[in-house]
Formats: structure tokens, sequence, C-alpha cells
């Protein structure tokens, strides 16, 4: 228990000089790696619009920003919420850090919603993967961005389930999972504000 | 006692020999470096198996030979999770029925090309195209398997209580990773040209490198574990019993 | 709800959703496609950063993961920005 408070009170002081990443040095080979891939993603994409730009014009019209504009402020929030969740968990608020983690669960059902609705539009539209070059891409990246949201939503709500018991909060390595999962679920976040202008803003 | 390491570490050295295997023969003499992609017409696929026959023969006939030595070093890797799995074996299982049954693909795919290679002349070229789309769709396919494997060692190397762990978390997380990327084969099928296709860059060139990275790296913390194991367990050893071993080691 | 305190970093966040406002407004607006494109794409690699230093609290002495992401970036923001400009119909 003493060893959690040391560690607890630690962290907000040395924050500015601190060396190692929040959460586990290993999660961030993950995000490293994910980050990557979707580098290449962003790559890939622009060669093939580089090559064919009124075709990706046309189909980036059939887009709706403001759906657009919407998935990114449920994820901006529910980024900041989990802010929030880590600080709660490093001062020992059990009752915030659990406030924290609903409340970004709640932004991100709501991107979660937002998305079917905008596929199921697109599909009974007659639009899929199939479609063009571009919506292969649109469809694609935005799906396995979608998994990787979808899998950050469970990770929450295992922190939060985790966090309802008792001493849990104050012990290192949970607020070392905390840490991560934030890391991750910003990775999410963060992915999402470069796919949103190049899929749906790129006008020409 | 010791010779348990030295199995061991035979075992581990068949990863790097099935890769090379693997690349020579199965990729470049196979044609498979990279395959032909799934919008090449019927007759580009018969041409090149009755031209280069041979050259496949010996090609599948080596990767066939050779598969099995994934598993060989999949029990390796195995050994290690089993030394840091804690008190049941489910991980290390999984780890070394994943490596197992991915033997399987690869010899019933390579199976697959040998069979086009065989007697090419008395098939047509759309029979041909198909031995070679049903070999590819297998082994593509089949990836989840490989990704059990994957999975069970990078949560076993997680969870390694040791101070310092026997393989660095970093790549048990890279491991896990790749198991999760394999999953974009899915999209394999439905593409016959673009960077989704089997020969595209990101399902074929991204995934196989991801892959064939994990291997030899893998491979290289393996042996570094089996010496700091034999180390540890000649520790143990009382200094009047060193002597019977070493003379029943020779 | 009494022990809930307003998440740190709430001018971070006002920020990155005014930004984003400004981008959606920038791309049905009247100015030049190109310079709407190229400033969305700029403004998208400005908020990534904000999220990357404050909300993933990658302070510049935590290397080697500050660097790649910087370097992510700036990279991911060229191709992007080349591509738009050099582009054939």
């Amino acid at each position: 228990m003493a060893q959690g408070l040391s560690l607890v009170s630690q962290r907000p002081a040395a924050k500015a000089t601190r060396t190692e990443p929040a959460g586990d040095g290993g999660v961030w080979v993950f995000i490293t790696a994910d980050i990557c891939m979707f580098g290449l993603f962003f790559t890939i994409f622009t060669w093939d619009r580089s090559h064919n730009i009124s075709l990706f014009e046309q189909s980036r019209r059939l887009l709706d920003p403001n759906i657009g504009l919407l998935n990114t402020i449920f994820l901006l929030t529910s980024s900041w919420f989990m802010v929030g969740a880590v600080h709660a968990a490093r001062s020992g608020r059990r009752r915030a850090l659990l406030a924290f983690l609903s409340l970004a669960m709640l932004a991100g059902s709501g991107f979660a919603v937002s998305k079917i609705i905008e596929y199921s539009h697109k599909l009974q539209a007659g639009i899929s993967m199939l479609t063009n070059s571009f919506f292969m891409y649109y469809f694609i990246f935005t799906g396995i961005h979608y998994l990787h949201f979808l899998i950050g939503m469970v990770v929450l709500g295992i922190l939060w389930s985790m966090g309802r018991r008792s001493n849990l909060p104050s012990e290192p390595r949970y607020l070392l999972w905390v840490e991560s999962g934030a890391c991750y679920w910003h990775m999410v976040d963060l992915l999402w504000l470069m796919l949103f202008p190049l899929l749906y803003l790129l006008r020409q | 006692m010791l010779e348990q390491f030295k199995y061991w570490r035979l075992c581990a050295a068949a990863g790097p020999v099935f890769m090379g295997v693997f690349i020579v023969f199965w990729g470049l003499m196979g044609f498979n470096l990279p395959p032909f992609s799934g919008g090449e017409p019927a007759e580009v696929l018969g041409h090149y198996f009755r031209e280069n026959a041979n050259w496949v023969r010996l090609g599948m006939v080596m990767a066939m030979t050779f598969a099995v030595l994934y598993m060989v070093w999949g029990l390796a890797v195995a050994k290690i999770v089993e030394r840091v799995e804690g008190n049941n074996n489910i991980l290390s299982t999984l780890a070394l029925w994943g490596a197992g049954l991915t033997v399987v693909p690869v010899l019933v795919s390579s199976s697959g090309w040998l069979a086009g290679a065989y007697r090419p002349e008395a098939l047509s070229d759309p029979v041909l195209q198909l031995l070679y789309d049903w070999s590819w769709l297998l082994i593509d396919l089949a990836y989840s398997v490989t990704s059990v494997q994957m999975f069970a060692a990078g949560v076993a190397f997680l969870n390694d209580k040791r101070s310092k762990p026997l393989i660095p978390k970093w790549l048990a997380w890279y491991g896990i990773w790749v198991g999760f990327s394999f999953a974009a084969e899915c999209l394999m099928p439905f593409f016959k040209t673009g960077p989704f296709e089997r020969a595209g860059i990101l399902n074929f060139w991204i995934e196989f490198m991801v892959w064939f990275v994990w291997v030899p790296t893998l491979t290289y913390y393996v042996f570094q574990a089996i010496k700091r194991l034999e180390l540890e367990a000649l520790a143990s050893v009382p200094t009047r019993d060193l002597g019977a071993l070493a003379k029943a080691a020779e | 709800m009494r022990n809930l305190i307003w998440p740190p970093e709430a001018l971070i966040w006002i920020t990155l959703l005014g930004v984003t406002l400004l981008s959606w407004a920038l791309t049905e607006s009247t100015l030049a496609p190109q310079v709407a494109a190229t400033a969305v794409i700029l403004i998208a690699a400005f908020k990534i950063r904000l999220v990357f230093v404050h909300f993933m609290e990658l302070g510049r002495s935590v290397q080697p993961w500050r660097r790649i992401f910087e370097v992510w970036i700036g990279l991911v923001t060229l191709v992007i920005l080349l591509g738009y400009w050099f582009g054939h119909r």
C-alpha cells in the first residue's frame, strides 16, 4: 500500500523531467507499430489519389463532412475524459476515475453509433468497399480504425470494472494499465484526426 | 540433464533454416516472391507452370520437406513459454499447437503448386490458375493458426515474473501486434488488384515482412534465454556432481 | 459529482475543438481548394501534435518516443501534401 502511495505521489511532480513514457513501455511498441501501419495506409491512399484525382474527388463528395466532424468531436472529447481518468488514478480518486472512464466510454459510444449510421447509409445507397478505389480505402481504413476503436472501448470497460474493486486503484500495476489504456485510446483519436481530413476534406 | 539444452538449441536453430529454405525454394524458385497478381489472366499462369515445371517441382519439394521445421522451432519457443507460464501449461500448449498446425497450410498449399507443375501440359489454363489460386488462398487465410502461437507466446512473455524477463516485453508486444495485423488477409479474397490483393503491398509485402522480422529476432532471444537457463541449471547442481555430469556429456 | 473536477488540459481540448471547427469551415469556404486543403492538413498535424505532447504526455525528455512521433507526423504531413499538390488528373 505504501509503495503504491509513493508511486502515486511521485508522478505529478516528476512529470516535467520524466524520461519514461506514461504507461507500460511495451505498449508503446504496439502503438508505434500501429501508427507506422496507418502512416503506410495514408501514403498508399495519397499515391493512388494522385493518379485518380477526379474519381477520388467525385467519390469524396458523397461523404458527409458533418458526420465526420461529429465523429471527431466525440473522439476528442473521449480522449480528454481519459486524461481526467489518468489524473484521477494518479491521485487515488476512485470515484472520479470511474466517472471519467464512464464519460470516455459514453463519448466513445457516440462515435460508435455515428459510424454505424454512416456505414449503413452508404451500404443502403449501394456503395461498398468494392465500388471503386476511393471507397475501398474509405471502408477498409475507417473499418480497421473502427476495430481499433472497439478494442479500445473493451479496454476502457475492463479498466472500469477493475477499478470498482476496493483497493485496486492504489496499486501501481493498475495505474500502469490505466496509463497504457489511455495512451492506446489517444492513439485511436490521433489516427482519426488525420483520417478525417484525408478522406473527407481534401477538396480538389 | 545438459542434453536438454543441446536439443533445445538445435530446435531453436530450425527457425532460421526454415526461413532460409522458405525464401529460396518456396519464394524465389517457386515464383512466390512475389506471387502472381490476382488480376493476371489464366494464360499467364498456364504458361508459367509449363515453362518452369522443374524449377517449381524442386522449389516445392524442398518447401514441403522443410516445412516441419517451423514446428520444431515452435517447440523451442514453447519451452521458453513453459518456463514463464507458472502453474499451468495452457499457453505453452497453445504456442506449440499454433506452430505445429502452421505447418499444415504450408505443406498443403505447396502440394497445390507442385500438382500444377507435375503434368501442366495435360491441364488447361483455368485449372492451373485454380491450383495456384487455391494454394494462395489457403496459405494466406490460415493466418489465425499462426496468430494463436504469437498471442500465446506474447501473453506468456508479458507475464514473466523475472526482474529481467527471459524474452523482452517489447518483442512480446511486437509479436502480439503481428498476430493481429495478419487479420488484414481477410480482405485478400475480395480483391484482384490494389494493395489488398494477394500480391499487394499490404497483404503480401508488409504482412510477410513483419512476420519474417519476428522469427529471427525471437530466435536470437530464445538462444539468449537458453544460455541463461542453462547457467541457472548448472548453478543449482552440487559441485561434486558436476564432474560426473561433465563425464556423461562427453 | 462533488469529487469530479474538470479534467486537466481543458485549454488543449478547447483548442482542438476550435481548430476542428475551423478545418470543417475551411473546406466548404470560398477559399481556393489548394489553400483550404493544405490548411486542413496542417491543422490536422497541429492537432495530432497537441494530442501526443499533452494528452499522451510525450515531453521532450521522453525519448525515443517523442522523436518517433515528431518524425512520423512530419513525414505523414509531407507525403500527403506532396501527393495533393503534385497529383495528375
